[in-house]
This record gives structure tokens, C-alpha cells and sequence, in this order.
């Protein structure tokens, strides 16, 4: 019963202490209660941010920068999905065998890498915009701590095509010059951002992102591509041959100032711009400024006809030896003419003729001509940089002024402007804008822009007409006789300028040029080729124009126009033609087989890269063996679409009758599922003839 | 055998029972919402695993009379005691502590379970005492039962679990009566002597009882941990991100998310109203812990419920503590909800122990 009472005594001792238990516990909660009201409620707003801030990360995602295209939709600049490699210096195990690994595939040196590798800095690129193939090389090595980025590349496909005129992007895909420049905020496109979640490694996942949803617009150029390599090839041939330091062509619609092509020599690849100087980078056609020398006659002339200075009929005393003007000299460029027709002394190019009528119109006329022909003002082409040339106002001239700018000396201009000024007689007296951009496409292929043709009229219609006539007589009987087309009318001059050098005239550096169009009645083409300082031959009518027949001979053929003029078989001169087999043949053919490895490299490099872990799709072979073309010339199209479809060659007809070109070119390198286009023409006149087709190269088809 | 049925059946605490499994179902799915990857379950398929495991040595333990157990406390004792040096040998080290014992695939604590048997020597020793206060002999018995097993987990280099021994024991000896003198006293001397412990201790250990009170010291490092569990809990707002949204937890961004901190992935998913409901379930389980101290037969089932109660309590206020900043972070895990076998069946063999003393509070049977 003791025991039983104390137990009792006992236990509410015990009670009450267990009680201290329940304060502690209550103590404890409030205080773990308080907490959380802290952080759950009066801090929860500042904790979301900062979580959100830790794993809601955002890269941004270049667009896929819009495409150049030329008037027929062919790829200039196009953008491909190209690998950076990065590193996550804390990742890398070993620096020094990764550094090993990569270092011939990044073709840079050990050390160099092993410094990025080792890097305090959490993120590190080793290589910018490496080529697909490494790329998967590296892949495959499978080296901790190595990433890729995927980016935006820029690839010309035609390389060294219309580069002067495209420009290029820099690494960050920024134009830099050219077109990509000009035109960078409307074909950059927009950076997107895209949101994913981060884990504490700083791995994201969950990205639905898609390359280049917001990409840029595209650019469609009146380019035609098979002019600009057309022009290019003869262009480099014209300077090489007469050991020129540079040269320029332009093909130009006179009518609406459309441009065909415009390139200059040195070329330039833009896929690798950093390798070549300012220098050669330079579009001449725009950007340099020489003499015009006789080319500039035509001012003149338009400007007498137009003021009715001058009668059409009448004839000019050229004299045989010199002409002082104010106490200078001045002859002809070889002998005397004597007395010739208004039509000759252009034809001619006579010197003192033309001064002669300079001075009929007077310095305030002359002035005025020039200026309302473009010259000292840009043409407003679209493209940047242009140059205004170089011309003084009558108030500084001096009293032999007048004379030397008839002839086209003391004044500077750049090639397009002087294209510009035989367009203007071409077009029937109306000053163009020359255009590059054809059309601004939205990336959904909505016209985004048009530019309007703009012209005005500066010198009537007959004047023109007259001046046409006075210019085709120098293609068929004066200097300009090189130039003349097979088969086609034209009209052109050529002009031999000494170059201005530390004040006086050179005699050995000069610039020769040669501007004409064609065919004479309804011109298509108006087209100038200058060539900067050759060496030996310099005469403007021996240099050039042949280019230029070269040039619009071709481009004639290509844009369809029929012949106005008898074919003159026999004279093919050899010269011209072995240029184009060396056209078709070696550099085409080279050119077209590195194009076609590159872009096999890029879809099996699409096609591989598709995630893994999707299901299984359908594969695609894609058969990359080369094999030759073969000549289709002389079947008929049975055969030819028989002999593709066994070749695996996806076939487009032109015309019918018999083949007569091809392109890709017999003999070039091609692979299946190649789009090959075979030409036929029924008339067997025709096909005798040398027809020269265009591909990425041109080809001759000849006579079987 | 009628009594033994009328026990299981009829005094069974139910309620107690109840709570524990629907904290021990909560933290089973904290483990799921916390797996790295989805579709990686074998965590939370294991710790289910775990929570049956629990469940069947809780009743085993609530089946055989804790008087029983009591006597033999020396026994369970001295042989996880054994265990304890055992592992100084043949332990695994995982985590920089060396307290596991590897059977087959099983990975084992024997720290978890000393402190069951620990917990039942001082409740078979105080509770043979018939007297009302402690005296300086009993410590000096007391101190060498707790102190033993403590100082082996030490050298394991698991401090933290160590640590916790001196709560149970502080908790166990004021239930079984101290006098107020002396209590202050111990007071006063270990506020004394944590300052002098603080050079003792390794630099880790000051850094993280540094971080604790000013966590911009070292927000990258040991600071880190602290302070993503609760920049997770405070995202968590009042209603939670939702169950599996806890992107902060999932992400990798607060370390040891289902283990030691899986109140964090809980908080941020479901909230302070989920957070508070948690708070709850163990304010319940203790107060039911502690009622059956309250409604106990005798001195050792008091002292048992004590023990286990204050067994729970401590982990549990530290626990919450460390996650939400307020504690320094010293490695232990929150019963019932986190991750780990060992814990988990010593929890619940713990309230099997409670519910032993539960089912025996009447003197007749």
C-alpha cells in the first residue's frame, strides 16, 4: 500500500515534469512555425526569384540568317547549322591527353588548348565554326567536359561568285561588307530567346528550341548567275593574259538598271575573307576611280546633239599632225584622220574632233552635260561605299580644262557611272539606278520588298538614236572591232586612258576599257569592262573589247535574245575558244566537285545529327560516289532521259530536238539524284554552232 | 493469450500508428518527386521497401513485453556495441563517415540502432532508481552508457548522429527527476564549455556553425547547401509549386534532397500549408509519445515513451532547423520522411517500443 501511494507521489512528480517536455515542444514548433512564416510567406516572392534566376536559364539562338539568291533563285550566301566546340574547364579530366586529341582536329597547337582547358573561367570556346567533319571527329572522341554549340555558318557556294558584290559575315554573322553589310538588319534576323530549365551542373534540358524560327528575309538579286561566272572567267582571263594589276566588269539591263553581274579582279573567297587583303576585297566597280579617257567622248557627243551643236551630216577637220588648245598639244592616238563625219570622229575616236566639239558647247554646257549624265554624284546603287568620282566645277578649271575633259581626262569616275552614261543612250535618254536587289522575301517567301525603277529622261530620244549610229560605226568600222558580236548588232567604245601619276601623264601605265550594248535596236545588255594597268598591249580596243564580246556574247545566248546578224562561222577566233574550253573543263569542273563534296558533307551531317533517342526513322541513303557525266550531245531525248534514269540523273528539258548542251558538263563529277539540265534545239544549224550553256560553269557544246 | 490478443486489438494507439505511416507515405513521396532522373524509382521502390521493413519490426517489437526487453537491455547493448567496434574494421565508408556495414547489397548503421538500445539501458537503469532525484554516482553510470557508443560513432566521424545521444539522455534524465540545482548547473557548465569545445572541433565543423548565422560568408561552398534549401522552401510560397514542380529540388540545386533534406523538396512542392500540416503530424506523434509516458504502468515504460519521444523530437527540431537555416547543418536525417533503411525501421522499431508501453499501461492483464 506504501509503495502504491509512493508510485502515485512519484508518478505526478513525473507529470509535471513531462509537462517541461510539452513546453519544450511548444517552444520548438513556434519557433519552426516562425521560420517558415519568414521564408514561406514574407520571403517567398524574393526566394522565387532567386530559384527561378538558378535554373530558368536562356541562350540565344542566332537565326538562321536569310539567303542571297540570284534572279533565278539560285543559292549566292546560304546558312548552314555549323558545330562551335566549347569547354567546360571543371569537366575535363585530363587536360593534356584532351588537349593531344583535339589538337589536330582544331588544327591549333597543343599548348594553346591546354591553356583554355585549364581555365579557371567555367565555359571556354576552343574553335569557332569548325567544318562539319571534325566536328563528328570530335564526337566521336567523346571527351568529358566538351560541348558544341550549334551556330549560324555562312557558306558562299559559288566561292569566289559575285563576292565582291555579296561582301561576307564575320564569325558573329554579322555583314560585314557588300550586300551582307547593306542589308544586315533585314536578313540577320532576329536573335530568339529561348527558355530552359538548368540543373545545378549547369546542363539544360528540356528545349524545345528550334534553330532559326525568327530567320532573316532573303535577298533576291538581279544577279544572273550564269552572267557573273561568266564575266568572271573572262574578266580573270583578260587580266591575267595582259598581266593587269586589276580590272572590273559590269553586265547591266539598260533599260531598268537591273544589274546582271558585277565583279572585279583580284577576286576574293568570301568563305575564307580573312585571307585576303583590304585590297583585293575592294569592289572596284564601284569603289575605284580612274580616268575614263575616250569612253567619256560620248558625253560630248550626246551633248552637241542634244543642244543641236552639231549636225549629224556634217564633217569635222581633225587635222593630220596636232591641235594647240591654250598652249597644250594634243593628237590623235596614232596618226591624223584628216577630214572625218560627225559618225567617225566618234567611231574613231578622234581626238581633236571631239575637242572641237567640246568647244562648241563651252565650259558652262560641257559641265552641265557631264553632271546631268551622273558623273560627281553616286548612280544610288544598293550597295555601299560608292564613290562619287572626281570632278571639278568650271570655276577651277584651267583654260585647257575644256579640251582634256572632252576627251575624258581630268575627271575620275568609277565604272558603274560610266555604264551608266552609254545605258542612258542604250535606253532611248533616260538616267537609271542601277539595282542590285531584285526583290526583299520574307522567310515565309512573301514580297517584303520591291524597289521601283527609277529613271528620268536627260537627253531626247533622236539624240540617242544618232549617237547609237555614230557607236555601232565604231564596233563594225572603228575601234572598237574586237568587239563585234557573232550574230548580234552592238554599239560600244572603247577608251585607253594614260594614268595621272605625280602630275603627269604615264607612258606606261594606262587604264584600257571598253563600254558598249547590244544588240543595237532593242538593247538587252549594256556592259563595261575596264582593265587596270596591263602590261604591253594597253589600247582599250585590243583589251577589252574582246572581253566584252566574250561577255555579251554569251549572256545574249543565255537571256534568250534572238539573232539579228548572220553567224560568222569561220571566224571563231581559236583564242577565244580554247579560253572557254579552259572555263569548262578546269576550273568548272574543280569548282563543281568541291561544291558538291561540301554540300554532301552538310546532309549527312543534317541526317546524323537527328537526336537519337526519337524513333527510329526511315534512313535515307544518300549514294555520294562521283561519277562522270556522261556526253549527251547529238541524242535525241529519248535516249538522254533513258541514259538518266539509269544514272540516277533527274533530268530538266529545254527545248527539243537533238542535245546540243548540258549542264552539269560532260566529263564533270556529279552524284545521284544530281538535277542535270540537257538543252535541244531542232534546227541542225544550230547544233553546228558553238552554243555555249550555262552551269556553274559554261560549256561549249561542239559540233558532233 | 486473451490478454495478448485483447492488447494487439483493442490497445493498440491507432492513432499513433496512423500518424507515423502517412508522415513515412509523405516522405515516400518526397523520394519520388526528388529522384534525379524521372523514371529512376529505385529509390522510392526501395524506401517503400523500407517502410513494410518498419512496419514489421514495429509490431514484432510492440509484440514482446518491454519489460522483457528492459531486462535484457545490457544485452542489446553491449551487442550493438559490438557492432559499433565492429565497423571501425570492417565498416564501408560512404559520405566521409565510416558507419556502415555492408550485408550483401544492404548497407547497415549500427549507430541508428545504439540509439534504440541505448535508450532502453538508461530506461532499465533509471528506472530500477527508486528515487525521486538523480544523483552525481547515477551520471557518472549514465554518462559511460551514453558516452560510449558516442564517442565510437565520433571516431567513425559521424559527429552529428553522435551528437544526438546527449538530447535523448538530457530528456530522459529530467523525466526521471534531477534536481533544479544541478540541472542549471549542467547548464552552466556546458555553456562554459562550448566555447572551449569550439577549438576542438575541425575547421569544417566552425565553418558550418559559422555559415549558420551569417550565410553570406560562403554562398558557393558549405554555405551553399543552407542556403538552396531555403531558397527552395521560401519558392514554395504559401500554396507550393505543386507536386513535382519543386524544379529548385529536382534540379540538383539543394545537395542530399532525399536524405537529410527532404523537407526542402516537401516545402517547396506543397507549401507553408503543407509544411505546417507536416509540423503537425509530428506535433500529434509526439503528444500521443508523450501521453503514453503520461499514461504508463510503471517508471520504465515513462522512461521508454521519454526516450523514444525525445529521440524523435531532437531529430526532428534539428532537422527542420537545418533546412530552413537556423541550425547548422550536421548530417542527420528527419524520421519518418527521409531516404535511408537503417533510420527508418529504428524509427520504426522506436514506436513499436511506445506502443509496447502503450498496449501494457494496465496493471491487470
Amino acid at each position: 500500500m506504501k509503495s502504491v501511494n509512493r508510485w502515485k507521489k512519484h508518478r505526478i512528480a513525473v507529470l509535471s515534469r513531462l509537462l517541461g517536455l510539452y513546453l519544450l515542444l511548444g517552444v520548438w514548433s513556434l519557433t519552426l512555425v516562425g521560420r517558415l512564416v519568414y521564408l514561406q510567406i514574407f520571403k517567398s516572392e524574393e526566394y522565387r526569384l532567386k530559384a527561378e534566376q538558378q535554373y530558368f536559364g536562356y541562350i540565344e539562338l542566332s537565326p538562321k540568317r536569310g539567303d542571297i539568291l540570284d534572279r533565278h533563285l539560285d543559292e549566292l550566301a546560304i546558312s548552314v547549322k555549323i558545330d562551335s566546340v566549347y569547354v567546360h574547364p571543371r569537366e575535363v579530366l585530363e587536360p593534356l591527353s584532351t588537349a593531344r586529341a583535339l589538337a589536330p582536329l582544331l588544327e591549333k597547337q597543343e599548348q594553346e588548348l591546354y591553356q583554355g582547358l585549364i581555365s579557371d573561367r567555367p565555359f571556354v570556346y576552343l574553335a569557332r565554326k569548325i567544318p562539319p567533319r571534325q566536328a563528328q571527329q570530335i564526337r566521336r572522341l567523346n571527351l568529358p567536359g566538351v560541348y558544341f554549340q550549334e551556330e549560324t555558318g555562312r557558306i558562299y557556294p559559288g566561292r569566289e561568285l559575285a563576292a565582291h558584290v555579296l561582301g561576307f559575315t564575320g564569325v558573329d554573322n554579322e555583314g560585314l561588307a557588300g550586300l551582307e553589310y547593306l542589308y544586315n538588319d533585314s536578313i540577320k534576323g532576329r536573335n530568339t530567346r529561348v527558355h530552359l530549365s538548368v540543373d545545378a551542373k549547369r546542363h539544360s534540358y528540356a528545349s524545345d528550341a528550334r534553330w532559326g524560327q525568327s530567320g532573316g528575309n532573303t535577298l533576291v538579286l538581279n544577279i544572273d548567275r550564269p552572267i557573273q561566272y561568266v564575266a568572271q572567267q573572262v574578266l580573270e582571263e583578260a587580266v591575267r593574259s595582259s598581266q593587269a594589276v586589276s580590272g572590273s566588269v559590269i553586265v547591266m539591263d539598260p533599260h531598268t538598271g537591273e544589274i546582271f553581274a558585277m565583279t572585279s579582279y583580284p577576286f576574293f573567297n568570301p568563305n575564307s575573307y580573312a585571307d585576303f587583303g583590304a585590297e583585293i576585297r575592294r569592289n572596284r566597280a564601284i569603289l575605284d576611280i580612274y580616268e575614263p579617257g575616250s569612253t567619256f567622248k560620248l558625253v560630248v557627243f550626246s551633248a552637241v546633239l542634244n543642244e543641236g551643236l552639231a549636225d549629224p551630216s556634217e564633217f569635222i577637220d581633225c587635222q593630220m599632225e596636232t591641235f594647240n588648245l591654250a598652249g597644250r598639244k594634243y593628237r590623235e592616238a596614232s596618226r591624223g584622220f584628216g577630214l572625218l563625219s560627225f559618225n567617225e570622229v566618234l567611231a574613231k575616236s578622234s581626238n581633236i574632233g571631239t575637242i572641237k566639239l567640246g568647244l562648241r558647247l563651252g565650259e558652262e554646257k560641257l559641265y552641265q552635260y557631264i553632271r546631268l549624265f551622273g558623273f560627281g554624284e553616286k548612280t544610288g546603287i544598293d550597295l555601299p561605299g560608292e564613290q562619287v568620282g572626281l570632278l571639278r566645277p568650271p570655276d577651277q578649271w584651267s583654260k585647257i580644262s575644256i579640251g582634256a575633259l572632252s576627251i575624258g581626262q581630268e575627271v575620275g569616275v568609277t565604272p558603274l557611272q560610266m555604264l551608266r552614261t552609254l545605258a542612258t543612250i542604250a535606253n532611248g535618254g533616260y538616267l537609271v539606278t542601277p539595282r542590285v536587289v531584285r526583290r526583299v522575301l520574307t522567310p515565309k517567301g512573301d514580297v517584303f520588298y520591291e524597289p521601283v525603277a527609277s529613271r528620268k529622261r536627260i537627253v531626247r530620244l533622236a539624240t540617242t538614236l544618232q549617237m547609237k549610229k555614230a557607236l555601232s560605226l565604231a564596233v563594225t568600222e572603228g575601234t572598237g572591232v574586237d568587239a563585234q558580236l557573232n550574230g548580234y548588232s552592238s554599239a560600244g567604245k572603247t577608251g585607253t586612258a594614260q594614268k595621272f601619276i605625280d602630275g603627269e601623264y604615264s607612258r606606261t601605265q594606262y587604264v584600257a576599257s571598253y563600254v558598249g550594248f547590244a544588240p543595237l535596236d532593242n538593247p538587252v545588255v549594256a556592259a563595261i569592262v575596264v582593265i587596270n594597268e596591263p602590261q604591253g598591249e594597253y589600247y582599250g580596243g585590243h583589251l577589252a573589247a574582246p572581253a566584252f564580246k566574250a561577255i555579251v556574247e554569251q549572256s545574249l545566248i543565255h537571256l534568250r535574245v534572238p539573232r539579228d546578224q548572220p553567224l560568222r562561222m569561220e571566224e571563231v577566233p581559236p583564242k577565244t575558244a580554247s579560253r572557254e574550253l579552259v572555263v569548262s573543263q578546269g576550273v568548272s569542273v574543280k569548282e563543281e566537285q568541291l561544291l558538291l563534296e561540301q554540300l554532301a558533307e552538310t546532309v549527312l551531317t543534317l541526317i546524323q545529327e537527328e537526336p537519337a533517342n526519337q524513333k527510329p526513322r526511315n534512313t535515307i541513303t544518300v549514294d555520294t560516289k562521283p561519277f562522270s557525266m556522261p556526253d549527251f550531245s547529238g541524242l535525241s531525248l529519248r535516249e538522254v532521259a533513258q541514259r538518266c534514269t539509269s544514272l540516277g540523273l533527274r533530268l530538266k528539258v529545254s527545248g527539243s530536238g537533238v542535245a546540243i548542251g548540258q549542264n552539269p558538263p560532260a566529263w564533270s563529277k556529279v552524284s545521284k539524284g544530281r538535277v542535270c539540265e540537257v538543252f535541244f534545239s531542232s534546227s541542225s544549224k544550230n547544233a553546228s554552232s558553238r552554243v555555249a550553256l550555262y552551269s556553274d560553269g559554261f560549256v561549249a557544246a561542239r559540233a558532233p | 493469450m486473451r490478454g495478448w490478443e485483447r492488447g494487439i486489438l483493442t490497445q493498440f494507439d491507432y492513432a499513433l500508428f496512423l500518424g507515423a505511416l502517412i508522415l513515412a507515405l509523405l516522405g515516400a513521396l518526397g523520394i519520388y518527386n526528388a529522384s534525379p532522373d524521372s523514371g529512376d524509382y529505385s529509390f522510392f521502390l526501395r524506401h517503400l521497401l523500407w517502410i513494410s521493413v518498419g512496419v514489421g519490426v514495429c509490431l514484432f517489437v510492440m509484440s514482446l513485453d518491454y519489460h522483457f526487453l528492459a531486462d535484457h537491455a545490457f544485452l542489446f547493448y553491449a551487442s550493438s556495441t559490438v557492432l559499433l567496434i565492429g565497423i571501425l574494421f570492417f565498416g564501408t565508408e560512404i559520405n566521409g563517415s565510416r558507419s556502415w556495414l555492408t550485408f550483401g547489397g544492404l548497407s547497415f548503421q549500427p549507430s541508428e540502432l545504439a540509439k534504440l538500445t541505448v535508450i532502453l539501458l538508461l530506461a532499465q537503469y533509471l528506472g530500477q532508481l527508486n528515487e525521486n532525484y538523480l544523483e552525481g554516482r547515477h551520471f557518472l553510470i549514465l554518462a559511460s552508457i551514453t558516452l560510449f557508443p558516442m564517442i565510437l560513432i565520433t571516431i567513425q566521424g559521424d559527429l552529428g548522429t553522435a551528437l544526438m545521444f546527449l538530447p535523448i539522455l538530457m530528456g530522459m534524465v529530467v523525466v526521471a527527476g534531477v534536481k533544479k540545482q544541478l540541472l542549471a548547473g549542467v547548464l552552466v557548465v556546458s555553456l562554459c564549455v562550448a566555447p572551449v569545445s569550439w577549438f576542438f572541433l575541425q575547421d569544417y565543423q566552425k565553418q558550418r556553425i559559422l555559415v549558420t548565422f551569417d550565410p553570406g560568408l560562403d554562398p558557393q561552398g558549405i554555405g551553399y547547401q543552407s542556403r538552396q534549401s531555403q531558397i527552395a522552401i521560401g519558392s514554395g510560397g504559401l500554396f507550393g509549386k505543386g507536386l513535382g514542380q519543386g524544379l529548385q529540388s529536382q534540379l540538383g540545386f539543394v545537395p542530399e534532397i532525399h536524405t537529410d533534406f527532404i523537407f526542402a523538396i516537401l516545402a517547396e512542392e506543397i507549401g507553408f500549408v503543407g509544411s505546417i500540416l507536416i509540423l503537425m503530424l509530428y506535433l500529434f506523434i509526439l503528444m500521443r509519445l508523450i501521453h503514453i509516458a503520461e499514461t504508463a504502468r510503471d517508471r520504465v515504460g515513462i522512461l521508454i515513451s521519454t526516450g523514444v519521444a525525445s529521440l524523435i523530437f531532437f531529430h526532428v527540431a534539428i532537422n527542420v532547423g537545418m533546412t530552413l537555416g537556423i541550425v547548422p547543418p550536421i548530417g542527420i536525417p528527419l524520421p519518418l520522411l527521409s531516404y535511408g533503411g537503417s533510420a527508418t525501421v529504428t524509427v520504426f522499431a522506436a514506436l513499436g517500443l511506445a506502443l509496447n508501453v502503450y498496449q501494457r499501461r494496465f496493471v491487470y492483464f
